[in-house]
């Protein structure tokens, strides 16, 4: 018999249940509940995977979308440190709380500070602080500073110039008090106004008092020469008033100095002029609100992708366990499956 | 050994991602009846594991899904994991009562209407080898349904119908013979 007659005799005679048996099996599929109209449907392990990680995937990209439009309105803290760095400069160029007369750009005539009074001896100091543009205006700045102080009479103290990035220069200048106002005023054209600050200390009661004191002393000068004068003096008399009389030159001496020093003192203001360079160079432009959501939503994305670094370190070698126990207790019982089956 | 040809059409079950459980019992019961006659070589025993099968099927009919498979793939694996466990359980019982060494008897007509050379010849066959010849000669599935059931690829499915084929040949010859 072949193998073809062997198959048409097993295909001839096919075994059949019998009524028994069929009566038991409509008796069970009898029990079946009436099926629902909808079910969701089962999907597949591999259907559900490539479903399951793109849409994974896009919930953390629209969380962190989300999140990043959210957080957007906020200026992210490292500029608004650096913004908030150039503390005056950035009021400046925005100018919304500096007083009227310190706002970026004022005008000379803006520059009110308070003049010295007319007669009286007064120690008036200034400090300015100014921005330029850049390295070459402040180099400019620096010279038509110097410029405009001898132009009124005055001098130059000290100058320091420093430049790299930016640039400062550190100026201490001396103005006749009568040329102070004026002198304020040019200066301020320099560049654009930081800060300022203006300290005026009587010194009228100083030169008065120094002024008495001479007056004083004068008339002492004159009493004691006029006894020196007189011929009946004994010797030790005489030179006890000699005695007074030079003391009282020397004060006399002493008192006219601290009278000039202090007159001095009153004739020239000092204005202590410092010059910086802007920086906006270096302030970095405000982000709109598109880049803001961005760079947020970037940063979301980074901590989820940590998440999932983390989490797949994890669990993977746990899964690859759990992968090989499942495929050996499979294998197992495939070995088994075969012995059961190899008996007759 | 000749070559083997299928000539009759293998049955689909392209009504059952729409057909009730009762449908598909009906429509299979003798598939699966006939494997598990073929692998039990017990027309009782083969009668209960049927009907084990179609009770287990019942309970995991709604996880059913037709376009991973026929009603009819899906009922002879769970007929085929069905006479497995039984398998499994009477091998423990007898090495518990330790009787492995004594093969039960089964009766020799186990299909009514084969010749008696074919029946002794297929009761030499061992249980996983008739498995393949039910499952691809009797039941006529094809090659992918028949590697589906047993949970191989169809080129071992080829290779154990084959062989099966080829013992179950030589047998009837031997048979033939004396």
């Amino acid at each position: 018999m072949t193998s073809a007659e062997l198959i048409t005799e097993l295909q001839a005679v096919r075994p059949l249940a019998d009524g028994a048996l069929r009566d038991r099996v409509r008796a069970i599929a009898a029990t079946e509940a009436a099926p629902r109209a909808w079910r969701l449907p089962r999907p597949s392990l591999r259907r559900f995977t490539l479903v399951a990680f793109p849409a994974t995937a896009v919930i953390l990209l629209g969380l962190a979308g989300i999140a990043g439009l959210l957080d957007s309105g906020s200026t992210p803290p490292a500029i608004e440190a650096v913004r908030g760095g150039a503390g005056p400069l950035t009021q400046s160029s925005t100018g919304a709380q500096l007083a009227p007369e310190l706002k970026a750009g004022a005008s000379a005539a803006d520059t009110a500070t308070p003049p010295p009074t007319p007669g009286r001896a007064q120690r008036y100091s200034a400090q300015l602080t100014l921005s330029v543009k850049d390295i070459d205006a402040l180099s400019s700045a620096t010279q038509q500073a110097q410029r405009i102080t001898r132009d009124l009479g005055g001098y130059i103290v000290t100058v320091s110039y420093a430049t790299s990035d930016t640039g400062s220069s550190s100026l201490t200048l001396k103005v006749p008090a009568a040329n102070v106002q004026d002198a304020i005023v040019r200066l301020t054209g320099l560049g654009k106004i930081v800060s300022q600050q203006v300290q005026i200390d009587d010194l009228q009661g100083q030169v008065d008092e120094l002024t008495r004191r001479e007056t004083a002393l004068r008339a002492q000068i004159a009493v004691l020469s006029a006894r020196l004068a007189a011929t009946d003096l004994d010797a030790a008399t005489r030179a006890t008033i000699e005695a007074r009389r030079d003391a009282a030159r020397s004060e006399l001496g002493k008192t006219r100095v601290a009278r000039a020093q202090v007159n001095a003192e009153a004739r020239y203001a000092t204005i202590q002029l410092n010059l910086q360079t802007q920086q906006s160079s270096v302030v970095p432009a405000v982000p709109s609100r598109w880049d803001n959501a961005v760079d947020r939503a970037v940063e979301i994305l980074a901590v989820e992708a940590m998440v999932v670094l983390y989490a797949l370190v994890i669990v993977c070698p746990l899964a690859l366990l759990a992968l090989l126990a499942w495929f050996g207790r499979r294998g197992l019982r495939r070995r088994q499956d075969e012995q059961l089956l190899s008996a007759p | 050994m000749e070559a083997i040809t299928l000539t009759r059409p293998v049955r689909t079950s392209t009504a059952a991602a729409n057909s009730t459980f009762a449908d598909a019992a009906e429509r299979h019961l003798d598939d699966v009846f006939g494997y598990l006659l073929y692998l039990t070589r017990d027309r009782a025993l083969a009668d209960d594991l049927s009907g084990a099968t179609f009770e287990k099927a019942l309970r995991q009919w709604s996880r059913f899904d037709a376009r991973r498979g026929t009603a009819r793939t899906w009922l002879l694996g769970i007929a085929r994991t069905t006479a497995l466990d039984w398998f499994r359980s009477e091998s423990r019982r007898k090495k518990r009562e330790q009787a492995a060494a004594e093969p039960e008897a089964h009766a020799a007509d186990f299909v009514e209407g084969l010749s008696p050379a074919l029946q002794t010849a297929l009761a030499t066959l061992s249980a996983g080898e008739r498995e393949v010849l039910a499952l691809r000669i009797v039941i006529e599935l094809d090659g992918g349904q028949t590697a589906r059931v047993l949970g191989i690829s169809p080129t071992a499915v080829s290779t154990r119908l084959s062989r099966a084929l080829t013992k179950l040949e030589e047998k009837v010859r031997d048979d033939d013979f004396r």
